[in-house]
């Protein structure tokens, strides 16, 4: 403890990790209805899933224009992407969201209806190589949606953000963060 | 003869930002200031710039705020101090995807843009990483990724597997891979477009943030003057030690040649003025018959 204390500062949010997005965490920090609290808390890690899908899709896609996707990476890459979405889903169907939470639960699970459908047309590759296809322009214009959606459902507060410093320590995220916690 | 001018313009600053960020180790030892600025090397007829910032408008402005960053302003206005327009700038060297870097790309419309191969990559495989490891994807915004599709489709991503020489005249671009990101770049103006050259300068994108990083002090280990890594590295502090060296063995170990753009103190080093909108214009070098913008 004595030498973690000199490399962190005394007040950084690091010491405080494990609970930070926690539902008494976003109690404490001003979620005063416990429900939207656990709702909130319990989505957190299905919304990163979320964002880390549509990066891989968007990542994919930007590789593939510039023809540096290597075809064994896609094809890791691209398991990789359906794995963590069939894991979100689940995650999603578990999840009973509060009443005052229903409008935000049905927009996530519309956004990873649309993640699915991303991912099948990402499958055919093929029709997505040529810039002016349709095809490539509908997956763009699907992602940008997706995009989008995730922005108008981030509560950064909560961490669900579209980038994320909430892991970061006293050594890389600013002061105003940490004060607030 | 001098092929370029460059100039170093703050587009925002976050006014205490935790040293411990800026130079690796260097905990409980307060707060410096942060400026947020792009270079811009500027030719006769032609412009480019060593990355673009973030744009203030949807989460940027949540990551601005985030971040506690002052004064941010656009890149017409912060361009329009050097004679420029975001419609002049034909290249544009992007030393790693992180926010403040690769986030306002759709403010240069006619600009073509640089990145490394590994660089993309590597985040869109940490992306597929279990949610644990995410602290690794801290700075990436999927929004960026997104709007490099649309670049690429457009023909104005170019993707470099590796180092280039002469990219244009007496420009090259380097590598430092796995140091501060996955394949972190810097820019090596040759001025007098010779090789070798007795008239470069580094711009060291994120791998130099202030000039402690080239002439630290180690509290710890008692040494006066050493290479002090930046506070964050998705690689490792060895590689951006060793991207350090090689960049001052490009300049002949004349510090001042390499160019952090997060260091206040430019304005002390070279010719600059504050701005209306309470931003600094460091003008480093000046090409041949050109004027001053500071003067």
């Amino acid at each position: 403890m004595t030498a973690a204390l000199a490399i962190h500062d005394p007040n950084c949010s690091t010491w405080d990790t494990p609970a930070e997005s926690g539902a008494d965490h976003l109690v404490a920090i001003g979620y005063h209805d416990e429900r939207i609290a656990a709702y909130l808390s319990t989505l957190r890690p299905v919304y990163d899933a979320m964002k880390r899908c549509l990066g891989q899709m968007a990542g994919l896609l930007l590789l593939l224009q510039t023809r540096c996707l290597d075809p064994h990476r896609a094809g890791v890459t691209h398991d990789a992407t359906r794995e963590i979405l069939v894991e979100l889903s689940d995650r999603l169907r578990a999840l009973k969201a509060p009443e005052g939470a229903q409008r935000h639960f049905r927009g996530l699970e519309a956004l990873v209806r649309q993640l699915e459908a991303g991912a099948e047309q990402l499958n055919r590759q093929k029709d997505l190589i040529d810039p002016a296809s349709a095809d490539l322009d509908a997956l763009v214009r699907r992602l940008f949606a997706i995009q989008h959606g995730l922005l108008a459902a981030a509560e950064p507060r909560a961490g669900l953000s579209p980038v994320d410093f909430t892991a970061a320590c006293c050594t890389c995220r600013p002061r105003s963060t940490r004060q607030e916690n | 003869m001098s092929l370029y001018s460059i100039y170093v313009l703050e587009y925002g600053y976050v006014p205490e930002y935790d040293k411990s960020g800026v130079i690796y180790g260097a905990h409980n030892e307060g707060y410096v200031k942060l400026p947020y600025c792009y270079a811009v090397i500027k030719g006769k007829d032609w412009a480019a710039m060593v990355d673009v910032g973030y744009n203030d408008k949807d989460y940027g402005k949540y990551l601005g705020n985030l971040f506690n960053v002052k004064d941010w302003s656009p890149p017409k206005d912060v361009l329009a101090e050097i004679g420029l327009t975001p419609e002049d700038i034909k290249a544009v060297f992007i030393t790693h995807a992180h926010f403040d870097h690769f986030g306002n790309v759709e403010a240069f419309p006619n600009a073509t843009f640089y990145i490394q191969k590994k660089e993309l990559q590597d985040w869109v495989w940490a992306m597929s990483l279990p949610d644990r490891l995410r602290w690794i994807l801290s700075g990436i915004d999927t929004g960026d990724i997104l709007r490099g599709v649309q670049l690429a489709r457009d023909k104005r991503l170019v993707v470099l597997d590796g180092p280039m020489e002469n990219v244009f005249p007496g420009i090259d671009l380097k590598v430092a891979y796995d140091s501060h990101t996955w394949a972190c770049m810097w820019v090596s103006v040759r001025n007098d477009g010779q090789a070798p050259s007795s008239d470069t300068w580094v711009l060291a994108g994120d791998l130099v943030y202030q000039f402690e990083n080239l002439h630290g002090a180690s509290k710890q280990l008692k040494i006066e003057d050493l290479y002090l890594p930046v506070g964050l590295a998705t690689g490792s502090q060895f590689n951006l030690i060793m991207a350090t060296e090689a960049m001052m063995k490009e300049v002949g170990y004349e510090a001042r040649r390499v160019i952090p753009v997060h260091e206040a103190r430019l304005g002390q080093t070279f010719p600059s003025r504050t701005t209306k909108h309470n931003l600094r214009v460091s003008e480093i070098c000046l090409a041949d018959q050109a004027s001053s913008a500071v003067g």
